[in-house]
């Protein structure tokens, strides 16, 4: 770049001092090779900023996911799904600009200015001066500014969090909201939203242009001050400055050419200064996510053995955070191998607490929880989710065939194994009015079958899991009559030589149990068998 | 440009901040080129007019400040107006998008996935913001400033004049088409892996659990990871492309500089142009570059922008299905339902309804009883036109429905369907959706006699519900849902499964509300099983979409070969 500058002013002052077109040929020759080096250099340096930052994020998210592994169901149960994907998705791309732009740009901003001014102290010490004063009150001016703007930002990233809420919410509802004549009105509440979100970006926007406006007010002046510096001293006004002699007109241009270059890398550095701070608010909150405890019980290393599983609840309690009520207080249940147990309650109860503990999606507050009489915190977790089984009340599919969504349960199932667990769950019922089969595509919400077909398919997996601990979490919940009752006799073969635990309010599904336990204010009441009709 | 054409019309809201944007920027480059050649004019012409000679300073040395501030000025000014301009814009796009959605049937938007609309959403239109920002508005400005510099050249020398156009098409237009060409597949593909990212993730995250369990977590994980891949390969690719449109550009500036040197050097020499005016023309030229600099980078993304623009396109574009008439009818009979002949079906394989015929008058409490896939809920999406049949008539009040506008016929009906769908905030926040002026105590009132009160901490009305009720057991929602659908005033209530979940004491207590709130009520009630039996007027007996048997349950009870007597006997 300096090689350009000069010899570009050489050319110039020495054409308009009325040189020969042939004195200048090498001199074309070095300005082109200059031109050539210059654009090379700048494709190497921008592709390893990309390279670099395309590593950072890949690594920062798979760490994300790692973490809320960790965090688990219970965690990912209590934050919204929209400000999740947001902070995995936009908040981890805020931080390309940092890493692609703004560090290496931080790095041309200290050596660049430096280089050039080495070439022009030699040249002018005035002018070096000129420079040498104005280009700290940049950084300077922009950390002032820069201050006020990552607060600014900061804000503006939880407006765009909630907007992403508000945005889920209201598209997973809009059938809802038609039917209660409201999808109309919240065009408006929408539009209040991205309003308010607009004013936020706004607020960030004008302290980072802001900042940009000092750097570009600066370079200006400075610029139009070395000019009229260099112009005066031509017509001698000025006589300090250069070493010795007048300035010839070949340091003049050189200067004048290099003067925006001295600048260009700091101004760049401000436009990529709101990158610095978008990525710093991002960062803030990804390091939140990062440090949140981890509630989720950390398995330990024990190994379960195969073979059947005893379960033994001693004095167990659990609060939710940031809630005062106990769900449960001091609960004492031994559940012996191959027993099949019943426990009902009325909804809310803490049935459903109760299997989250026992799946270790959540952390014990008191008590303790013995899988074979050894505490379950030192079980090794994935061995022991792969003993369980588990059907629950609201299924999640996921995007994929039936075939896939069957076959996590267990991937090398074969296809008799397959049709043997839809027969056994009465899939088979609605299989052949699917228009592929086993191979067709169900949706994210399992669109195009009912609650009762999921909840079917469901079972089916759990049919092929083959676990020794089932969880039935109100398994015939979604299922009529006659099918509760195949279905409960396909349970009943399924539970042979296995524990069982099953939350229910039915009565027809506690007759297949050998107890029947009921939870009351946060503890278990044997039902006696009488009252069991 | 088809494609982008609705986005650019709904502009003309905001036209003002979007001409005031583009002026701005109009302004700051043409200070920015008159700052660089003034200075060189002022330079050159100083050292060679030497000591000796007066020469008037005062003037261009005010000019050089003077541009130095006003281009300082502009650009504050130019991407404050800009961004304001594009933030209204994306502000609007979105209630736009949201009111084209509006109307479609769900089953239409529930085919695109709820993730996916959500990327549509935020990214997408986001994404629009290239648009005005980076495409139009420089591109504009471009046009201005290299007409304006090339005609000021063109009054020194038609060759240079000529050259510098050149430079400015190189610049402007190949290197930017180039860009364009590389990044356009890319771009789209950017957007298309990012919307497969974000879908992934949100399945990972509601669907943990029985991730977890069934083991597949390790498998959506390495979905994830592929989509993540897929995503920042083409960011790589597009890093790539936008390096070596960037050093093209290098080249070009380059190139053109030399270019004019040499013409203008045996310009000099031939005596048609003054040395001095070279200098300043080339300065000239050099800062005219800046107005073409940063096209080609735009261009690059337009593809993006583009995809983005489609995919917005294929909720937005369509015709919403003239469902209603603008001007309905009233209802002559409110309560009454009829359906006559009813057929219909999903898709072209499974028959959901067959030849379902019955008769509602008004205040009459119905139970319909069937299995799962008996084909009852589609009775209620029916009834709210979700769905329309395939043959027969369905009437409401009286009157076809499809006679009602959808404000009459939406206010027929008070739905509580299935899955419930609450929304984050308060207790008090969801159940106003079903009645905005129901008072605090009407609502406490539903909630103790739904036995929903000791489940919120003591915090009543102002408990969080979370994220479509996550807080909230699955009874807890339903009943939640059920006081909603309750609150709202209507001639007939439509329930998909309200006891569902419930414990039998409950459950009892509920009945008994649903089938007392309004005595005047038409109730339709879909449930599975016949403990309720007892509570209602008449029943409609469904299996596989047909009617097995209705009418009167007392009568039908009387009649030992019913279905009714031998379910109610099991």
């Amino acid at each position: 770049m300096v090689l350009q500058a000069g010899q570009l002013a050489g050319v110039i002052s020495g054409i308009v001092s009325g040189g020969e077109m042939s004195q200048y040929r090498s001199a074309f020759a070095l300005l082109l090779l200059a031109i050539l080096l210059r654009a090379a250099l700048g494709y190497l340096r921008e592709w390893s900023g990309v390279r670099a930052s395309l590593g950072v994020r890949r690594r920062m998210r798979t760490e994300l996911l790692a973490k809320l592994d960790r965090l688990g169901p219970g965690y990912c149960h209590s934050r919204q799904t929209g400000d999740l994907s947001t902070l995995l998705l936009e908040q981890v791309e805020a931080l390309d600009g940092y890493f692609s732009r703004y560090l290496p740009q931080m790095w041309l901003s200290v050596t660049l200015p430096l280089l050039i001014l080495l070439f022009i102290l030699p040249l002018n010490w005035a002018v070096a001066l000129i420079f040498l004063l104005t280009a700290p009150l940049v950084p300077l001016f922009m950390a002032l500014v820069g201050m006020k703007a990552a607060a600014a930002n900061r804000r503006n990233f939880q407006a765009l969090a909630n907007i992403s809420a508000y945005f889920l919410d209201l598209v997973q509802g809009v059938a809802t909201l038609k039917l209660f004549q409201r999808s109309r009105g919240e065009a408006r509440v929408l539009g209040q939203v991205s309003e308010a979100f607009r004013l936020r970006t706004m607020e960030v926007l004008r302290l980072a242009f802001l900042s940009s406006a000092v750097l570009e007010f600066f370079a200006s002046v400075s610029i139009a001050l070395t000019a009229v510096y260099l112009g005066f001293s031509f017509l001698g006004e000025l006589s300090f400055g250069a070493w010795q002699g007048p300035i010839t007109l070949y340091q003049a241009l050189f200067i004048l050419l290099l003067a925006p270059e001295f600048y260009l890398p700091l101004r760049e550095l401000g436009t990529h200064y709101h990158a610095k701070q978008e990525a710093m608010a991002a960062s803030e909150r990804l390091k939140a996510l990062l440090d949140e405890t981890e509630h989720a019980v950390k398995g330990g290393d024990l190994v379960l053995e195969p073979g059947p599983v005893e379960i033994e609840f001693r004095d167990l309690g659990l609060t939710y955070p940031g809630r005062e009520q106990p769900v449960l207080k001091g609960l004492n249940l031994r559940l012996a191998a191959g027993e099949r147990v019943a426990i009902r309650g009325p909804s809310g109860a803490g049935k459903s607490s109760l299997m989250n503990l026992l799946l270790g999606f959540y952390p014990l507050n008191k008590g303790e929880l013995l899988v074979n009489r050894r505490p379950l915190a030192q079980l090794e977790r994935d061995g022991w989710l792969q003993a369980i089984a588990w059907v629950s009340q609201q299924t999640t599919l996921f995007a994929g065939t039936l075939r896939d969504n069957l076959t996590l349960a267990r991937a090398d199932a074969s296809d008799e194994e397959l049709m043997q667990a839809c027969v056994d769950a009465h899939v088979v019922e609605f299989l052949d009015r699917l228009p592929a089969g086993l191979d067709t595509e169900v949706g994210e919400t399992g669109h195009g079958l009912s609650g009762g077909q999921i909840q079917r398919i469901a079972l089916a997996r759990a049919f092929l899991k083959d676990a020794p601990l089932l969880l039935l979490d109100e398994p015939t919940a979604n299922l009529d009559a006659q099918s509760e009752s195949l279905v409960l006799d396909a349970l009943a073969r399924l539970s042979q030589g296995r524990t069982v635990l099953i939350l229910t309010h039915r009565e027809a599904a506690q007759l297949n149990a050998d107890r029947v336990l009921e939870l009351v204010d946060g503890d278990l009441v044997a039902v006696e068998s009488g009252r069991v009709s | 440009m088809k494609l982008l054409w609705p986005y650019i019309r709904q502009m003309r809201a905001h036209i003002g901040w979007v001409v005031l944007g583009s002026l701005l920027g109009l302004l700051t480059l043409l200070a920015s080129i008159g700052l660089l050649t003034l200075s060189g004019w002022f330079i050159t012409a100083t050292s060679l007019a030497g000591v000796a000679v007066s020469f008037n300073f005062f003037t261009p040395g005010a000019g050089v400040r003077g541009f130095a501030i006003l281009r300082t000025l502009g650009r504050y000014g130019e991407r404050l107006a800009t961004h304001e301009a594009t933030f209204r814009l994306i502000a609007r796009l979105r209630t736009w998008f949201y009111q084209r959605m509006e109307p479609l049937r769900p089953a239409r938007l529930n085919a695109i996935g709820s993730a996916e609309l959500l990327n549509r959403l935020i990214a997408d239109i986001g994404a629009l913001d290239n648009l005005y920002l980076r495409i139009l508005s420089p591109t504009l400005i471009a046009l201005c400033v290299v007409a304006l510099v090339c005609g000021f050249l063109y009054l020194y020398s038609g060759s240079l004049a000529l050259i510098a156009l050149c430079g400015y098409l190189a610049a402007g237009l190949l290197v930017p088409l180039l860009g364009y060409w590389l990044g356009s597949e890319k771009g789209a593909e950017q957007a298309r892996t990012q919307a497969r990212l974000r879908t992934r993730m949100v399945t990972l995250i509601q669907g943990m659990a029985d991730l977890r369990i069934y083991g597949g977590m390790a498998r959506a994980q390495a979905q994830i990871d592929q989509a993540q891949h897929a995503f920042l390969d083409t960011q790589a690719q597009m890093g790539r492309v936008s390096a070596l449109v960037n050093s093209l550009m290098l080249l070009v500036v380059g190139g053109t500089l030399v270019a004019v040197l040499v013409e203008g050097v045996s310009l000099v020499q031939a005596q048609q142009l003054q040395a001095i005016e070279l200098a300043f023309l080339l300065f000239c030229v050099l800062a005219s570059f800046e107005a073409v600099i940063s096209l080609p980078l735009a261009y690059q993304y337009l593809g993006k922008t583009r995809e983005s623009a489609a995919r917005l396109a294929v909720v937005a574009e369509k015709e919403a299905e003239r469902l209603f008439p603008e001007q309905g009818a009233e209802p002559i009979r409110p309560g009454t339902i009829r359906f006559e002949a009813v057929e219909f079906a999903y898709g072209r394989h499974s028959r959901a309804l067959d030849n379902v015929s019955f008769n509602i008058e008004p205040g009459e409490k119905v139970l319909v009883l069937g299995h799962s896939g008996s084909g009852k809920s589609s009775l209620i999406n029916l009834l709210v036109r979700f769905w329309d049949p395939d043959s027969g008539s369905i009437e409401l009040g009286g009157r076809p429905i499809a006679s009602y506008n959808e404000e009459v016929l939406r206010g027929q009906v008070s739905v509580m369907g299935q899955p419930v769908q609450l929304f984050a905030g308060t207790i008090r926040d969801n159940l106003k959706i079903g009645r905005d002026s129901a008072s605090d105590e009407e609502m406490l009132d539903l909630l103790e006699r739904l036995r929903l009160t000791q489940a919120l901490d003591g915090q009543g009305l102002d408990y969080q519900v979370g994220e479509a009720g996550s807080r909230l057991s699955g009874g807890q929602r339903k009943r939640l849902a059920l006081a909603r659908a309750l609150l709202r005033e209507a001639p007939i209530l439509l329930l998909d499964e309200p006891t569902e979940g419930l414990d039998p004491q409950t459950e009892q207590a509920v009945l008994e509300l649903i089938l007392h709130y309004r005595a005047d009520q038409t109730v339709l009630l879909i449930s599975h099983h016949a403990a309720a039996l007892a509570y209602f007027d008449s029943t409609i007996l469904m299996d596989r979409g047909q009617v097995l048997e209705q009418g009167s349950i007392k009568r039908l009870l009387e009649d030992p070969g019913s279905r009714i007597s031998q379910l109610k006997s099991l």
